[in-house]
């Protein structure tokens, strides 16, 4: 067993921030905020979302889940310095490859119409059956890049990016695979949005984290990838080092299937449970991208955690308020968020926030803010009581 | 690794105090309870994980979300069928019935779920990211699948037909248990081990 540090030696993004790294932090830098209506399947609840641009004409022969996470793959491959067309027998076509996506929408088959002529009885073609069964994201990649090593898919609702980077590391550290390209992607679909205003959580407005008039969250869709690997095979293909991938952790609050424990008690275990794989003290933490969905809930349990366990200067934002909630991919967004304010020792504001709440008790970032950090965390939370945190380092 | 106990759910199981749950859910727990029921976790229970594997999910229960929407239109659906259509909520509902804090985590795989379910669950044994591994296998057979089986090819454990139920194994570091390369029928697997 291996127990090198893993690296980050690639990262690709697309949400509602822009297609690319760039567009993204430029996005941020200028504090683009760019809601948007429905306008590629039909949708009768009028809140606001976060789309990417990619147009529904793009996705006619695949899931819109695979073309966003095509988007971000490509990205971070192409960073990274991964050809996937170059001849077997060269170095790094020999390298043990394997993909983990989180998602949820592209793990089920939410065809309506399919759905509507199977009631029917009528069904005029199969097609979408068989979209569905190509569009299982990480088996996909696998396959159109003739990687050698596993293709999994996480579908851990809402905490699924996050987990997919933690089964990366893991597949790394048990020697499974030499790199693996970890992340996740979700679109907007009508099955979650019909589902988020069923359970009532779904803002009127901008939604609003970590604020004391918070009232909900916004829907969002895109994808990021992250390329992890040890330093030893990024030396053969010379891809730069972007950030280390310290350590990750998760554990089950076993409390409510859609509220989270209110004590934190889930979530203080997979941070206090990072920290000791990374052998740090809280007090290293220099700021935390935090899940920040702007529910009431949420934001209470991690808010109140925050404070109580993280000194009273740690820089705390979320960053929902550019991207909205994008479900299956958030925790890998915010992963490459938390990488690009490391890489340019700068974090944004936390937008939407204007009123501090007497029961969280801190301000999170108000300014966008040029920061030396070393150490960030990113916490992910999750439908059924999953709570997920990984460290990243700057290098 | 090795084989600590073993449990199978079938369909229809009464799961007592999950009344709410769906079937993919009950057949989750019950197999999952059977699989523990000589062990007492009482200490360290951030110590045991859940792995939950499968090729579907349950399914059935998000096409009665799409009766919903069709029916009852986006505006009309019911948050109780939503929030069981997410893929993990059989987990979570492992989770809160056996009380356990640890890493919890439900995979979908087309081709042989069960053996990437082993392959993490002896990653993290290894790497101590739990002491015990509850790891679960469970599918659901649904009308648009059974009537599209027909029609497309579907892959694995599903090529011939589709099966209903759930196998559940419980596991720690050891030896008596060897990854095979390929896994035909998960049930048949968890019974021979």
């Amino acid at each position: 067993m291996n127990n090198d540090k893993i690296f980050i030696t690639g990262v690709g993004i697309i949400s509602a921030l822009g297609n690319s790294f760039a567009e993204t932090y430029k996005s941020l830098l200028t504090n683009q905020i760019n809601p948007d209506k429905i306008n590629f399947f039909d949708c009768n609840i009028n809140k606001p979302f976060f789309k990417t641009n990619l147009t529904d004409t793009q996705s006619s022969s695949q899931m819109r889940t695979k073309e966003l996470a095509d988007i971000a793959f490509f990205q971070a491959i192409d960073q990274a310095k991964i050809s996937t067309y170059s001849k077997p027998d060269t170095i790094h076509r020999k390298l043990k490859i394997g993909i983990c996506c989180g998602t949820t929408v592209a793990s089920q088959l939410n065809n309506i119409e399919f759905y509507k002529q199977f009631r029917e009885g009528a069904i005029k073609s199969y097609d979408p059956v068989k979209q569905y069964l190509a569009g299982n994201i990480s088996e996909s990649l696998v396959h159109e890049h003739n990687f050698s090593g596993p293709g999994l898919n996480v579908v851990n609702a809402c905490s699924s990016g996050s987990d997919a980077i933690g089964i990366g590391m893991s597949w790394i550290k048990k020697g499974i695979c030499d790199v693996v390209i970890a992340g996740g992607a979700d679109e907007l679909n009508i099955v979650p949005i019909a589902g988020f205003n069923s359970l009532g959580i779904l803002s009127d407005s901008l939604c609003k984290p970590f604020d004391k008039d918070r009232d909900g969250l916004n829907l969002g869709e895109g994808a990021a990838f992250l390329v992890l690997e040890k330093k030893s095979t990024a030396k053969i293909r010379k891809a730069e080092i972007l950030a280390e991938c310290c350590s990750y952790s998760t554990a089950a609050d076993a409390y409510h299937l859609t509220t989270p424990r209110p004590d934190g008690l889930g979530l203080s275990t997979a941070i206090e449970k990072a920290l000791l794989n990374a052998n740090l003290k809280k007090e290293d933490i220099d700021f935390i991208n935090a899940h920040g969905t702007a529910t009431k809930n949420n934001d209470a349990v991690e808010g109140q955690l925050f404070k109580k366990m993280f000194k009273s200067n740690t820089k705390i934002f979320s960053t929902k308020g550019y991207t909205g909630h994008t479900l299956g991919a958030a925790g890998a967004i915010d992963a490459v968020l938390t990488v690009l304010s490391l890489r340019k020792q700068w974090i944004p504001k936390n937008a939407g926030f204007t009123n501090e709440d007497p029961d969280i008790g801190f301000r999170p970032v108000s300014q966008p803010t040029n920061y030396n950090a070393k150490y960030a965390l990113s916490t992910s939370l999750a439908f059924g009581g999953q709570n997920s945190a990984i460290i990243f380092r700057r290098v | 690794m090795q084989l600590l106990g073993k449990g199978f759910a079938n369909k229809n199981e009464k799961v007592k105090n999950i009344r709410r749950a769906d079937n993919f859910a009950k057949m989750a727990v019950s197999a999952s309870t059977k699989a523990c029921a000589d062990f007492e976790f009482s200490n360290n229970k951030n110590s045991v994980s859940i792995i939950l594997a499968t090729q579907f999910g349950p399914h059935v229960t998000t096409f009665k979300f799409l009766d919903n929407l069709l029916d009852y239109s986006e505006i009309g659906v019911s948050p109780t069928i939503f929030s069981h259509s997410v893929h993990n909520a059989a987990a979570s509902y492992i989770a809160s019935t056996l009380g356990i804090i640890g890493q919890t985590l439900t995979i979908t795989s087309f081709i042989d779920p069960l053996k990437q379910g082993l392959i993490l669950a002896e990653a993290w044994l290894e790497t101590d990211q739990a002491k015990k591994i509850i790891l679960c296998y469970v599918e659901e057979e649904s009308g648009p699948f059974t009537q599209a089986h027909k029609h497309c090819t579907f892959p694995s454990y599903s090529y011939d037909k589709f099966r209903t139920g759930a196998a559940a194994i419980l596991l720690e570091k050891g030896n008596n248990i060897e990854i095979p390369a390929k896994i035909l029928n998960p049930f048949t697997y968890v019974e021979e081990i």
